[in-house]
């Protein structure tokens, strides 16, 4: 018998009142590391209510793994806090860069792959697994402008980065859409690529499409490729907990609740193949 | 050309993402393939003030209001140059705002935006136990002029001058707002009760209390502060009524 997938979803405020209530079937939500950064209120109590009743995982943005600033040790602080409050299944944020000369510029920007760039964010993102006690996994990012001196492409670049600093992944296959259409790539190749063993999570979102550029902007269902690269994914990379991240234009919950089914039923089909 | 170091690059990237700066540079720096590199770059550039305004129109969205789209946009995009974001989190970033509307002039809408930098503030402050009331009919009056007194965290005191509060209590309680202008001092209380934030008017009296309180004065230095306002005779009875009213309205956390 095949092992089932467990199936998450982006905690947003719509629905705040029913997961700190339990009454959503999923089976563990993502949260944004950042939101419950806070000193109390209502967004600790939520937090606290949805921990004692689902498994949750913590997704930050604003690590800044790969910049050039010296790494936050007031936000590591807090994100160790946090993840002592909650013991998440995960801690995850973005291969990316977000902040430089103190300004946090709030966008996963690109980097340049190359081996000394390799290094560098290996190197902090070992800093950070100390720091937390525990490893984290890195997210791949949408992009539309590529380095001209890089020397790997961005498959490559996920790889060297996650095993130099022995992390894991979270796979977002919907960047790897959009990424694949602004540069050029087959998407099953960047797959085909992703070391197997270190894939612990799975994001499933919707894009939207700009002129001759597709954008991350997580505000769309979750589009007929993401469906077949997910059938993909799941058949190199087993039952990967997987979610279905929606940020903007948030739909009603049955909607979302219908992507999860939608997974499911993928799943299913695909462990049981 | 030679590749430019990591942070190189970010600089100017980042450099251009605030100011549209040195785009023919680092334009020459990305693949273009078959989509033209300062497509790719206005991406990154377009997002970000439309992703930093987008938040800025969240938290203050009665300030939107009252300014309507064009000057709102006008305006973030001015205070976002002015004071780019310091803190990881988003919710942080309209921390300057209401001392920069007020620089540039717009002193009615700093007071409105000063409101709901509060309401954000009361949201998401620390819990912290309140104070009993019997504590304070139990204090003895030989302790009363060395007292302290600590404020819930997301207690705010404002002191608007103009209709600022007006205009946010009828927008929501669904009526027409009304144009915002100056008016006398209107002091008031924004704090956190149960799950959502209460504004109360207060006396500017009352006000001038709490603020010296706020800042850990003591109860000696309160009154002393107060010469001027009241006679010497009023003072004591006037801090009295302002923190038995403090301690009723569960503003007050502790007294040492």
């Amino acid at each position: 018998m095949s092992q089932a997938v467990a199936l998450g979803l982006g905690l947003r405020p719509a629905f705040y009142a029913d997961a700190a209530q339990g009454r959503l079937a999923v089976d563990w939500f993502e949260l944004i590391s950042e939101n419950f950064m806070v000193d109390g209120g209502n967004p600790l109590r939520v937090l606290d209510a949805v921990a004692e009743r689902y498994p949750v995982a913590l997704h930050g943005v604003s690590l800044n793994l790969g910049g050039s600033d010296a790494l936050d040790a007031d936000y590591l602080d807090r994100l160790d806090q946090l993840a002592r409050r909650v013991a998440p299944m995960h801690i995850s944020d973005h291969l990316c860069w977000t902040r430089h000369g103190g300004h946090h510029l709030h966008d996963l920007l690109p980097l340049p792959y190359t081996d000394e760039v390799v290094r560098h964010v290996a190197q902090r993102i070992r800093k950070v697994q100390d720091r937390l006690g525990q490893r984290i996994l890195i997210e791949n990012v949408s992009s539309y402008a590529e380095f001209a001196h890089s020397t790997m492409r961005e498959w490559e670049f996920l790889a060297a980065v996650s095993e130099a600093a022995d992390c894991h992944i979270l796979l977002d296959l919907n960047n790897i859409l959009v990424s694949a259409h602004n540069h050029g790539f087959d998407p099953l190749h960047y797959l085909a690529a992703v070391p197997a063993q270190r894939v612990r999570q799975i994001h499933l979102a919707g894009h939207s499409i700009s002129g001759p550029l597709r954008i991350d902007t997580h505000d769309h269902p979750v589009s007929d490729p993401v469906w077949n690269l997910y059938a993909s994914a799941l058949r190199r990379f087993g039952p990967v907990p997987s979610m279905i991240e929606r940020d903007e234009r948030i739909p009603p919950l049955e909607e979302l609740l219908a992507e999860l089914d939608q997974a499911r039923r993928i799943g299913a089909q695909e462990l049981a193949a | 050309m030679s590749a430019p170091t990591l942070a190189a690059w970010q600089e100017a990237f980042t450099a251009y993402l605030q100011h549209g700066s040195g785009e023919a540079a680092l334009s020459a720096q990305i693949t273009a393939q078959h989509i033209a590199a300062e497509v790719r770059l206005d991406v990154y550039r377009n997002a970000y003030y439309t992703r930093l305004e987008h938040v800025l129109a969240h938290d203050f969205s009665a300030l939107l209001a009252a300014l309507g789209d064009h000057d709102f946009g006008r305006l973030m995009a001015g205070y976002l140059r002015a004071h780019p974001s310091t803190s990881p989190t988003l919710r942080d970033l309209g921390h300057a705002l209401p001392l920069w509307l007020r620089a540039q002039g717009k002193a009615e809408h700093a007071d409105l935006a000063a409101l709901e930098w509060a309401l954000l503030n009361a949201f998401d402050a620390a819990d912290a136990p309140l104070l009993d009331q019997a504590v304070l009919a139990q204090l003895a009056p030989e302790n009363w002029a060395k007292l302290s007194v600590r404020l819930h965290p997301s207690l705010t005191l404002l002191a608007l001058n103009s209709n600022a509060a007006d205009f946010w209590r009828a927008r929501q309680a669904g009526s027409s707002q009304p144009a915002l202008v100056p008016s006398a001092i209107n002091c008031l209380v924004l704090v956190r009760s149960g799950q959502g934030p209460v504004l109360i008017n207060i006396t500017e009296i009352q006000h001038a209390v709490l603020a010296c309180l706020q800042r850990g004065e003591t109860v000696a230095t309160v009154c002393a502060g107060l010469i001027g306002y009241a006679t010497p005779q009023e003072i004591p009875q006037l801090v009295a009524e302002t923190l038995a009213r403090a301690v009723a309205s569960a503003w007050v956390c502790a007294m040492e």
